[in-house]
């Protein structure tokens, strides 16, 4: 119940200082009382005690007063309690002052053992307290009932005083235990607050993308563990270092720090701002970021800095390079046999002039042969989107491959009158499981490409043969051959390598990429063995149609495919 | 109008695309005009060391040498500055026909190209008929 008041009252500043203010004149109107009882009479003025004890009494009725404490039970307490002091100190004083000082020992034992032990403290020495005082007035000799009468009035006083004491003890341990409380509370809150801070920073640690904020001063302040994945520089190297608005400012190179160009100009009216930079890792390569930075306003709505945000997107851009330049490469593709094809449509309708028989056929030789390209491009460009959506339907059966081969081979010999092909395909080849259109499309890629890559004609080999439970496929050319630093690119999308010397090899960079895409879904794979100037020998296989086993093999490489393709 | 037979001028076409260059070659040799082929700018220039043609007609898109290349060597020679060039273009490269003509092209003809109106165009540029 102490504690309810004290906690009021600690919430009205001119309640607690009256409050204090009127405890202390309490206790000095206690102390004036036993400075007036300690005094001897003989060394004494005859009135000062008596002042002394009109002073008292007076502050002690003064604090008594204007304690505003609203329960009126305590009042009376303490009433009775400075009655009671007043009653000790007069009956002492009169007793002969400082020859009877036990009141006065009783009473500071009473006071330390109830703020030391508290109410059972001053229980134990209010018991020891009676039964000295009382012991020898009740075995003394002279022993008269005035005297008992006298000491059981004191032991009464005296017990309702110490009373007294043990209640302003208790609200002052009270208060202690308020500021204690209250202190327990405040390092609960600041272990709360580091806590708190400690979380913030651990999800700011975590967060994959970097987050860097810079104060005012355009001094780095804060640098997650994302930041320092993406730039490569660490917080310890990164916290404090100035970030000049342009490196011109810096007086030494060293205090500008690299991220620079992260760094927004948010300005006050600024909300955030997203940009994309080109930045520089510390090992010096280039990378793009793309930055979000909003500026960090404090309590007044000013800016305290400004946190960027941001992540690697070199990757996003170079597929948008790529993306963008297959566009330009394939209009390009797609325009050049269809200015042959008009043109040498509009050539055989020109009026006024006639061309041999001859010319007329090479002419629709070059329409058929352009637009077979055109169509083959077509189809390689449709195959990648499908591929890319994943919505590649294949129609996967049991297939002789010998046809095809044959067809492809008969195709793309009238399109060449430089190379001679030679076909190996034995008569008992197991069938495969395959889509017959698409190991059209891949060896016709392939057959294309060998012819393409060796312009100077020779001879391109197309074999067959079963190998275990797979068909391998050979196309071979004696053509330019792949450097070794091509050869790990060449079945990626959108690679075209770049041959030295070679004018006029046309093409999207489609064709390795779908034929490599269409061998792996159906299950098999594809590689290659080449050197400059020796040629190129490609590769695929095919699982074998004929077993359950096959099919399998079949089933879990789609299976495996499909979820590689996923990811 | 035809004031000059075509038969004594020679044209040297340089294109990476062996059908446009036998498109080219098959539309002007029926009206009477000699026609060398080039694959790139580097064998066009080859060409251009021993022959002295009438007129070329460029191809701008191209792997090894590309035909502002060209154009700028033939710009930097005294003797080969004043060969009239037209460039052959794919349409909409027009910051390639505005370098082109700053270096002196008398004109382009746009892929793909109606054969007749390139004929025309060639005539043209070499003073044959007057459109």
């Amino acid at each position: 119940m102490f504690r309810d008041r004290v906690i009021v009252r600690q919430n009205d500043p001119f309640q607690v200082r009256m409050a204090k203010s009127a405890a202390w004149l309490y206790w000095l109107g206690i102390i004036v009382m036993l400075i007036g009882t300690m005094l001897p009479v003989e060394v004494m003025f005859d009135r000062l005690p008596i002042f002394l004890l009109a002073a008292s009494g007076l502050l002690a009725t003064v604090a008594l007063i204007i304690i505003p404490w609203q329960r009126l039970s305590y009042r009376i307490f303490y009433v009775l309690a400075a009655l009671a002091c007043a009653h000790m100190a007069t009956s002492i004083y009169f007793s002969g002052g400082a020859e009877s000082p036990y009141g006065l020992l009783y009473f500071l034992i009473a006071i330390w053992a109830a703020y030391f032990f508290s109410l059972a403290g001053f229980a134990l020495v209010s018991v020891f307290i009676i039964i000295s005082s009382l012991a020898p007035i009740l075995y003394d000799e002279h022993f008269q009932a005035a005297h008992l009468a006298n000491g059981l009035s004191n032991i009464f006083f005296l017990l309702i005083a110490g009373g007294a004491v043990n209640l302003l003890v208790a609200q002052l341990r009270a208060r202690g235990w308020e500021l204690r409380h209250s202190n327990q509370r405040l390092d609960q809150q600041i272990r709360e607050g580091r806590r708190e801070q400690e979380k913030t920073k651990a999800i700011i640690e975590s967060v994959a993308d970097g987050v860097y904020v810079v104060d005012n001063n355009r001094r780095v302040v804060l640098w997650n563990r994302g930041a320092r994945n993406i730039i490569g520089y660490s917080e310890e190297e990164m916290l404090g270092r100035v970030c000049c608005q342009n490196p011109s400012e810096a007086s030494g190179a060293e205090q500008c720090t690299l991220i620079c160009d992260i760094a927004a100009r948010v300005d006050e009216s600024s909300s955030g701002v997203n940009y994309e930079v080109l930045s520089r890792r510390r090992d010096g390569d280039k990378i793009w970021l793309n930055v979000s930075a909003a500026p960090i306003r404090d309590s007044d709505g000013g800016i305290a800095g400004i946190v960027h945000v941001f992540r690697d997107v070199s990757e996003l851009k170079q597929i948008d390079r790529m993306r963008s330049d297959f566009v330009a490469t394939v209009s390009h593709e797609l325009r050049t046999p269809l200015t042959s094809i008009l043109g040498f449509s509009k050539t055989l309708l020109r009026e006024g002039v006639s061309f041999s028989p001859e010319s007329r056929r090479s002419f629709l030789n070059e329409i058929v042969r352009e637009g077979e390209r055109l169509a083959r491009l077509i189809e390689d460009v449709l195959s990648v989107s499908r591929i890319e959506a994943g919505s590649l339907q294949l129609d996967l059966k049991q297939t002789d491959p010998s046809p095809t081969v044959q067809q492809v081979v008969r195709n793309v010999s009238r399109l060449t009158s430089i190379h001679r092909f030679i076909v190996d395909v034995p008569e008992n080849l197991p069938r495969v499981m395959a889509d017959a259109d698409r190991l059209y499309q891949v060896m016709l890629n392939l057959v294309v490409n060998a012819v393409k890559y060796s312009p100077e004609g020779g001879q391109i080999g197309i074999s067959a043969a079963a190998e275990d439970h797979m068909v391998r496929f050979l196309v071979s050319d004696q053509g330019v051959g792949i450097s070794e630093e091509h050869l790990p690119h060449i079945f990626d999308r959108f690679y075209r390598a770049i041959i030295k010397g070679m004018a006029s090899i046309s093409g999207t960079g489609l064709g390795l990429y779908v034929s490599r895409s269409l061998v792996e879904e159906m299950g098999g794979r594809i590689w290659v063995e080449s050197r400059p100037g020796e040629g190129s020998r490609f590769y695929f296989e095919l699982p074998v149609a004929d077993s359950v086993r096959a099919e399998t093999v079949a089933a879990a490489a789609l299976a495996n495919n499909r979820g590689n393709g996923e990811h | 109008m035809e004031a000059a037979a075509p038969q004594d001028k020679h044209i040297l076409v340089v294109d990476d695309e062996p059908p446009l260059r036998a498109l080219v070659k098959a539309n002007l040799e029926v009206e009477g005009f000699r026609v060398s082929e080039a694959v790139d700018g580097i064998e066009a220039m080859t060409f251009l060391v021993s022959e002295k043609p009438d007129l070329i007609l460029l191809d701008i898109m191209m792997p090894v040498k590309n035909g502002i290349e060209v154009l700028e060597e033939l710009a930097a020679s005294d003797s080969l500055r004043d060969i009239p060039v037209l460039l052959l273009t794919a349409k909409g490269e027009l910051e390639d026909l505005e370098r082109g003509a700053a270096l002196g092209a008398r004109g382009h003809i746009t892929k793909p190209f109606d054969p007749e109106q390139m004929v025309r165009t060639v005539k043209a540029a070499l003073g044959i008929v007057w459109l």
